[in-house]
């Protein structure tokens, strides 16, 4: 989600954002009951690639989408491998993969704004409790927002660290991003505030 | 528009941020200078209600910005020099998008509405580019882009080239010079920029220095750092 959209008008493009959620939480739960079985993971696979070429129509990006999992199924796999044998970790591995490429591919067809409005509909009830719904999708904007930029901050000080003769350190570098994310946090609501925003 | 402050100070932790400040503008493009820590930046938040004063009277145009922070920002956009802050979506467009939400405007009206304000600032062709892989210049006309959108009376631009080179400095300063409809303050370190304003206002110290002939102004101004 963190604005990996991309623009098309594909059938999918088109597709309205609630249906397109619903759609890939349906997806998740056939998944998770009976992707274990190799037949039902073989076909979500072969469908998650066919709604890919739906989409975009791209072989190669499918492929760098797929390639981008290549460390969670390493993380996932590995210990099933040791722990449950080999059939149950292709099984639970490829069905890991079959939801989480369709989750991607429902990103890249959905701008980010859409997703946010839909969430903001949806939470439309919450209204009644006082929550106001637009601060909810405010909210996630913000999160998914906030994620380039502590990326960036946590390598511009690995960057000070390394100019400065030291080996890059997490822990070292813990409490200079906590400040950079305080000052931030700051910084955003005061830019909120400009863009006249109401939280 | 009006730019008026009737003796206004600005206070915080015993710290006078501007004392007792006096003034009346309504030129179009407004240079606001002076040394850092000066008050330009508490002046400048001061007219769309971003700080508040701790006596005094903010006026801009009809608006009373203490008793009326609403249609004080709405009639004000602001421009931070690190438009980071600024981008809260992850698209450009997305971005551009978000301002009009309050309108409750039809998807297409917002979408026609973002792409032509993108374009009046010449990166109609970055609209679906994720935002924040944009250059510091382009993402400070995207903020520009974001900002304008509304049609604000007012863009208050606090150090817009401060992290920019010399390219993105001249094209965010013909976007900004280049603005019909809108007044510009314009707080700047940037001498170059400030004397291409209709009037120059500095500050030292919380203290207004002097308001005047840009030329002049910023003469004085270097002479005294000399």
């Amino acid at each position: 989600m963190i604005g990996l959209y991309r623009s098309g008008d594909s059938p999918l493009h088109k597709l309205g954002p609630g249906t397109k959620l619903l759609a890939v939480l349906l997806w998740i739960t056939v998944l998770s009951i009976w992707g274990n079985n190799p037949f039902v993971w073989a076909s979500a696979l072969s469908l998650a690639f066919a709604l890919f070429m739906v989409a975009f129509g791209s072989v190669p990006l499918f492929l760098k989408n797929l390639w981008t999992l290549r460390y969670l199924v390493l993380i996932g796999l590995i210990p099933q491998l040791i722990f449950e044998g080999v059939g149950p970790a292709i099984n639970n591995t490829a069905r890991l993969v079959a939801g989480i490429l369709v989750a991607i591919l429902f990103s890249l067809t959905t701008p980010q704004s859409k997703i946010i409005d839909a969430v903001e509909r949806a939470a439309t009830p919450l209204g009644r409790l006082g929550i106001r719904p637009s601060t909810i999708g405010l909210s996630i904007s913000l999160a998914l927002r906030a994620i380039p930029m502590l990326m960036q901050f946590s390598s511009g000080i690995m960057e000070s660290q390394r100019a400065r003769g030291h080996k890059p350190s997490a822990l070292t570098a813990t409490v200079p991003l906590l400040v950079a994310a305080l000052k931030y946090a700051d910084d955003m609501s005061e830019a909120l505030a400009a863009r006249g925003v109401e939280v | 528009m009006r730019i008026s402050l009737d003796s206004v100070s600005v206070e915080w932790d015993g710290n006078v941020a501007l004392n007792r400040v006096s003034l009346d503008l309504d030129q179009k493009n407004i240079a606001v200078i002076g040394a850092n820590g000066s008050g330009k930046s508490t002046f400048a938040r001061l007219l769309n209600g971003l700080v508040k004063p701790t006596s005094g009277r903010v006026l801009v145009g009809d608006t009373d910005v203490q008793a009326d922070p609403k249609t004080a920002q709405r009639q004000a956009g602001f421009i931070f020099s690190n438009p980071d802050l600024q981008i809260i979506m992850p698209t450009v467009i997305e971005d551009v998008e978000f301002s009009l939400k309050p309108r409750k405007l039809g998807t297409t009206e917002t979408s026609a509405l973002a792409r032509a304000a993108l374009e009046r600032f010449g990166i109609g062709g970055l609209a679906d580019r994720r935002a924040h892989e944009l250059s510091s210049g382009q993402k400070q006309l995207l903020a520009l882009a974001a900002v304008s959108v509304t049609d604000p009376k007012l863009i208050i631009a606090d150090e817009p080239t401060a992290l920019l080179d010399l390219r993105n400095t001249q094209q965010v300063a013909e976007a900004l010079f280049g603005l019909q409809e809108q007044q510009v303050v314009l707080v700047t370190h940037d001498l170059s920029l400030a004397a291409r304003c209709d009037i120059a206002v500095r500050f030292e110290a919380g203290q207004l220095i002097e308001i005047g002939e840009p030329a002049e102004v910023i003469a004085r101004y270097r002479r005294d750092y000399e």
